[in-house]
């Protein structure tokens, strides 16, 4: 079954595809882009189509814009528009929406690759700019105003990390897990603490910090497999950000506390489990368009 | 003479026991006139004679003033001419010592004689007679200064006035000072206190007020020899007790001897009977021991390996079973293959309407055969043609037939150890800087012909009490340390100490993976097995602790060979 299935999709990619492409420039006397520019569909779903499309091109100019992250969008698109044919006077609305396109093809990339260089920034004592993020995160989950007793200590787990120096615990994410638990707090107080007060109940309690670094590594994996081009694409401004991946990072980690709870799990020890699960659900919210990765505390 | 012998010795026996603190109350009436001291036989305090007849004790002449070489008497002040020695060349007064001595030691009734024991005791000495050298002398003339048997000193005192002559037991002999080897005219009469002299302490009163030890320190002689026979006497006594606890520990040796070698032991029962009891010793019944331990492993052996057999067994048997059912279908399937083959070829001879006729009949029959077709291509021939039967032995003698061995292992250790790198590690091969575990990860990693199912739990110091529920059925521990992290290599110390003591892993092969060798300055092997006591802490069960680097695998695929000899008897034929 697999062989075929291979046997398949080389036949379809290597022939097929572009015979069938042949055959409708032939039909319609336009090419794919120009196709995909004048179908009136939504907005994501024509984004994710022109992507595919560059992706899939023999050109390999054409692909590099699929996956370039600081490209220059106007001179792309004049130069495509020469490789592909088009003239800007008989297609002006070509050049508009292809550009605003590929402007939010590069922004995706640009959020991938600023989260890679976050998570791969490791954690480091020496570095004051980090350790000064680390007592602020301190001071953001501890609303009293509890003092930071000591940079090394039991107080840590308080908050959810595994030991007394929550150094270690950043070893897989990086700076981009503490990024994002800070923004969390910084962003949304008052849900951040909601979820942290949740952690600690005595039976469906759970490891906060630690629980929250598992969830960006979710989001990182999520984001670079392009899972999130859907909602990315749809956004109104042409040009969103790492803010808008750390909201969606905000939104899934407080919808997995919820799910934690509603789970109702025996002990820790299922944390696998209930991830998995919450793992599929959101895949699956992730298939459909139009899915909106927003809580409702963050609509307003 | 020797036919009263018995009646003699008693007669003759005229002695008193001569001790310092035996004096007569009479003799005070003999006393120096001048200090009104009593006088005595020796010392300061003799009897002298002056020429005028007085008599005065040594010790007041020599304080009277000399007036040319002459003395004067304190009585009658009469000059009495003194030579070169001085007051000591004045003669005693003889006939007063005599009387003192009288005074002092009355004459014993003839009547008391030795008692048996100090007869004894004085034979005991082995002194010879100097009468006779083939008797042994008891008695001690104290006048003639000789040693006597008693049957010689009543020969040789046998005249009246010889019988006068005091005779003590050898040992009561009175302690005679001898002549100073300077000055052969006196007597030795002090001790010479100071430690050049040690080596001859010994001077008479010339030597002490002139000679060598001229303002030496001294003391008398008696009371300095009686300091050195307290202290011999002390010594003996510590002597004495020392032997005693040589003696003790000499019978306790003796006794575990006996404790040893068994043997005959009387017990006495209630009604007072005494039995002998055959007693075993213990180097018997550690030999009883070691023949029950074997004993019991050869019947352990004869089990295991009977139920392997009866295992073989029962496999070959379902094997060889399945492979005649098999081997039916196939001659059923033959003679039907035959069958159709026949009725083909009468089809054949058959004329054109008859094989029109036929037709549905024969397609139906081929249709069946080909199915029949499908179904025999579609067995799995590469098994049931497979004539081996691989068997593997498992570390507890049982035998495993088939091609994998499945093991089912537990990764434990602190938070930031390394546990889950090493499982993705073993797993895939590449090294992904992971996040922290929360609750566990589980792979299956197969290495040989083992299939090892890796159960890799968080190390959170909160979860740490939930590891228990792991340990169920659990063949291996592997224990990861972070050899880079010296301030927490206690706490990993004490989980493992912790998990060594569980009784559920008393079983399991315990794999140390000592992580992250590749950090400059981490603790190396030698240092935690120092640090962790584990050559004492693991005794009593397999355990090995591998050197490893989680990033480059170095390391890893050692420890988990370790693991595989582990579950496979030594000696045991391995599969490729």
């Amino acid at each position: 079954m697999e062989l075929f299935y291979n046997w398949w999709t080389n036949l379809y990619f290597l022939l097929l595809r572009p015979m069938l492409k042949l055959l409708f420039k032939w039909v319609t006397g336009q090419c794919e882009l120009l196709r995909i520019t004048y179908s009136n569909s939504h907005q994501a779903d024509r984004v994710k189509r022109i992507e595919t499309s560059l992706r899939l091109s023999r050109n390999i100019e054409l692909q590099k814009c699929a996956d370039n992250s600081d490209l220059d969008v106007t001179v792309s698109v004049e130069r495509i528009q020469v490789v592909k044919n088009i003239t800007p006077t008989a297609h002006p609305q070509f050049q508009v929406s292809f550009k605003d396109s590929l402007q939010r093809i590069a922004a995706y990339n640009q959020i991938i690759v600023q989260a890679e260089n976050l998570r791969k920034t490791k954690f480091s004592s020496d570095n004051e700019d980090h350790e000064e993020k680390l007592t602020k995160l301190w001071h953001l989950y501890n609303a009293d105003g509890a003092v930071l007793p000591s940079r090394v200590g039991h107080h840590w787990t308080e908050i959810g990390f595994q030991g007394d120096d929550p150094a270690t615990d950043f070893r897989g994410m990086g700076l981009l897990g503490l990024e994002q638990l800070i923004f969390f707090a910084e962003i949304y107080p008052q849900q951040a603490l909601n979820v942290l007060s949740q952690s600690r109940h005595p039976q469906f309690g759970f490891s906060f910090a630690i629980v929250g670094i598992n969830m960006t590594e979710m989001c990182v994996t999520l984001l670079n497999k392009r899972q999130f081009r859907s909602y990315i694409y749809s956004f109104e401004k042409p040009d969103p950000g790492l803010t808008d991946f750390h909201r969606i990072y905000c939104h899934i980690f407080h919808g997995f506390a919820q799910y934690w709870l509603a789970e109702r799990p025996n002990s820790i020890m299922e944390f696998g489990r209930v991830r998995e699960d919450y793992l599929q659900k959101v895949r699956t919210l992730l298939s459909a368009d139009n899915t909106l990765l927003l809580s409702e505390f963050q609509q307003s | 003479m020797a036919s009263g012998g018995n009646r003699d010795y008693r007669t003759v026996s005229a002695f008193t026991p001569l001790s310092p603190n035996h004096h007569h109350p009479d003799n005070t009436i003999l006393e120096c006139r001048v200090c009104n001291e009593v006088f005595r036989f020796q010392g300061d305090k003799v009897p002298r004679l002056l020429m005028c007849g007085h008599t005065c004790c040594h010790q007041c002449l020599t304080r009277l003033p000399l007036h040319g070489r002459a003395l004067l008497c304190p009585f009658d002040r009469q000059p009495t001419e003194i030579g070169d020695s001085g007051v000591w060349g004045l003669k005693k007064n003889f006939a007063l010592l005599e009387l003192l001595e009288k005074l002092q030691y009355p004459p014993v009734s003839s009547s008391t004689s030795l008692p048996d024991n100090v007869l004894v005791r004085e034979l005991s000495l082995l002194i010879t007679c100097d009468e006779n050298e083939q008797h042994t002398a008891v008695l001690f003339c104290t006048v003639c200064s000789t040693h006597l048997c008693l049957e010689c000193s009543e020969s040789t005192h046998s005249t009246r006035t010889l019988a006068r002559h005091k005779r003590v037991p050898i040992s009561e002999k009175p302690r005679e000072n001898p002549k100073c080897a300077y000055h052969p005219m006196h007597l030795v009469e002090f001790a010479c206190l100071e430690e050049e002299c040690k080596s001859s302490p010994l001077m008479c009163y010339i030597c002490k007020d002139y000679g060598r030890h001229m303002k030496h320190k001294h003391a008398l002689l008696e009371s300095e020899a009686e300091n050195v026979r307290t202290s011999i006497k002390s010594a003996v006594q510590h002597i004495r007790s020392f032997a005693e606890e040589v003696n003790d520990s000499a019978r306790r040796l003796g006794a575990v001897i006996q404790q040893i070698e068994g043997g005959v032991q009387m017990l006495e029962s209630s009604e007072g009977e005494t039995t002998t009891q055959q007693v075993l010793g213990t180097a018997e019944k550690a030999r009883v021991k070691i023949k029950a331990y074997f004993n019991e492993l050869r019947e352990t052996l004869g089990r295991q390996e009977m139920a392997a057999l009866a295992a073989v067994d029962t496999h070959i048997r379902e094997k060889l079973c399945s492979l005649r059912q098999q081997q039916e279908d196939m001659a059923v399937l033959m003679s039907q293959i035959s069958a159709v083959c026949h009725q083909c070829e009468t089809t054949l001879q058959q004329d054109d309407t008859k094989i029109l006729l036929a037709k549905p009949e024969v397609s139906n029959l081929l249709e069946t055969l080909q199915k029949q077709q499908q179904q025999f291509l579609d067995l799995p021939d590469q098994m049931v043609m497979e004539p081996t039967i691989p068997i593997t032995f498992t570390k507890d003698n049982r035998v495993h037939i088939g091609p994998k061995i499945e093991m089912r292992v537990v990764t434990l250790g602190l938070d930031g150890a390394g546990k889950t790198s090493i499982l993705f590690k073993l797993k895939q091969n590449e090294f992904i800087p992971t996040i922290p575990t929360i609750g566990f990860n589980v792979e299956t990693v197969e290495y040989k012909n083992f299939k090892f199912t890796i159960w890799d739990v968080g190390g959170q110091h909160k979860i740490r009490p939930l590891w228990k529920h792991y340990y169920f059925n659990t063949q291996a521990v592997i224990f990861v340390v972070d050899s880079s992290n010296r301030e927490r290599l206690d706490e990993a110390q004490g989980e493992l100490v912790k998990l060594v003591q569980e009784k559920e892993l008393k079983e399991a092969s315990l794999l140390i993976f000592a992580n992250k060798q590749d950090v400059e300055g981490c603790a190396s092997i030698e240092e935690i097995t120092e640090q962790f006591g584990l050559l004492k802490l693991c005794c009593n069960r397999s355990w090995h602790l591998q050197a490893c680097d989680g990033k480059s695998g170095q390391g890893l695929a050692d420890g988990v060979e370790w693991l595989s000899r582990q579950m496979v008897a030594s000696g045991a034929p391995e599969l490729a």
